[in-house]
């Protein structure tokens, strides 16, 4: 288990390198997909709470750091988002391309949803998706794009990410 | 340094190299259609030299005869702040933050709440505040976000105001609690700076200039929309400044 938490978290940290600096030269609408998102989302299905939880605090932490968001709000909104793609875990026959477009498109709603909730909660000390542009469509549309290409990329490393029978 | 500083420098070297490989690709092949364009600016800077040389004779006697009167009333001739360049290599991660990453951090003097001002057009704006510093890059906050706020001055009718973010690129920026009475005096169009106040930045940076003016009766104070100086999606390379706090230096 601890195997594919650190490699998913690894990955997962590569994937928010990439978005803050050569995905942001392609930004569509001023959005960019949410690579990470979807490394969590992955590893959280295949392996379950524990492991999503674990990983969505490590990638999110790791995100806080690169980030201008306040320490502990890319780790707890992540942790949370990672729990619940862990709670679905082998519900569905996850396939090539629809499963992984509607995780991720879940995924980032839900992410919009707890950012609004935070929001409302720390009386706009945290920042939430401003309806009247089209970023978090766009980032819905990106992870939706990128989702089935990023899943197949992740189960190249499907012996590092899988739980192991051992574990 | 703290937690937080630590993080941010242990990907410092990361971000640095994924930028520097992707600038590699980039220049190679801009350079070959670069050629071509500097050829030609080559020729028209030759002709813009040749008018300039005749202008700087002017100039130098203005110069001379300014020189003089800013003496008289006691003013030093020029302030230049100390500035540090840097190359904006990057964004935040995440779409809800607007900041940006520089590739300039402590080890350069890079401090938290340092003023950002960029030249564009031959225009000198401001461009946002250092927000978190890593040894070898920093966080800058851009004006045009929902957390920046500014104390401004308009240039021509001397009224003050704060100017805030208002968390887009692509939304202009709103200067709050200006006197209703200067309602009449302002203009569209009027340039509006850093009124010093506040101790982060210096006085007469350029911020932006008058798109709308919101005058609500029920309101003790109207707003403004600045179109901000700088074009952000243009921004390559900014200057971190001391800031107001920190004083200018004087060159001469």
């Amino acid at each position: 288990m601890f195997g594919s938490i650190a490699w998913a978290t690894v990955i997962a940290s590569v994937a928010a390198l990439l978005q803050s600096t050569l995905l942001v030269k392609f930004a569509v609408f001023h959005a960019v997909p949410d690579l990470a998102l979807g490394v969590l989302v992955y590893s959280a299905y295949i392996n379950g709470t524990p492991v999503g939880q674990t990983v969505g605090f490590a990638s999110g932490l790791v995100i806080d750091f690169m980030s201008a968001a306040p320490l502990g709000f890319n780790a707890l909104l992540r942790t949370l988002i990672g729990a619940g793609a862990g709670l679905i875990k082998g519900t569905f026959f996850l396939d090539r391309f629809v499963l992984p477009v509607v995780l991720c498109i879940v995924a980032t709603v839900l992410k919009a949803v707890v950012v609004a909730l935070l929001h409302f909660l720390f009386a706009g000390a945290v920042p939430s998706y401003d309806l009247g542009t089209l970023v978090l469509p766009a980032e819905i549309a990106l992870n939706a794009i990128t989702a089935p290409f990023l899943f197949a990329f992740l189960n190249l490393f499907s012996r590092a990410l899988r739980p192991r029978m051992d574990s | 340094m703290n937690f937080r500083e630590l993080g941010l420098s242990a990907f410092s070297g990361a971000r640095g190299a994924v930028h520097s490989v992707y600038s590699f690709f980039d220049r190679s092949f801009d350079s070959i259609r670069e050629l071509a364009d500097l050829r030609r600016q080559y020729d028209a800077l030759a002709l813009r030299l040749q008018r300039f040389e005749e202008l700087q004779r002017d100039s130098a006697d203005i110069r001379k005869e300014n020189f003089k009167l800013r003496e008289l009333l006691g003013f030093s001739t020029t302030t230049i702040v100390k500035h540090t360049p840097a190359e904006i290599i990057g964004k935040d991660p995440d779409n809800l933050f607007s900041a940006y990453l520089v590739n300039k951090g402590s080890k350069h003097g890079l401090k938290k709440n340092m003023p950002v001002i960029a030249f564009q057009d031959g225009n000198q704006g401001l461009v946002g505040k250092i927000v978190q510093v890593g040894l070898t890059e920093s966080l800058m906050m851009p004006v045009f976000d929902g957390n920046s706020f500014a104390a401004v001055r308009f240039d021509e009718s001397r009224y003050e105001g704060i100017a805030e973010g208002e968390g887009s690129q692509d939304k202009p920026l709103l200067v709050r609690y200006i006197k209703k009475r200067a309602k009449d005096e302002l203009k569209f169009g009027d340039i509006v700076s850093t009124s010093g106040l506040g101790g982060v930045y210096p006085k007469d940076i350029m911020v932006g200039r008058v798109s709308k003016i919101l005058v609500q009766e029920y309101q003790t104070s109207i707003e403004v929309e600045l179109e901000p100086i700088i074009d952000f999606s243009r921004l390559e390379y900014v200057f971190v400044i001391e800031n107001a706090a920190e004083g200018v230096a004087n060159v001469r």
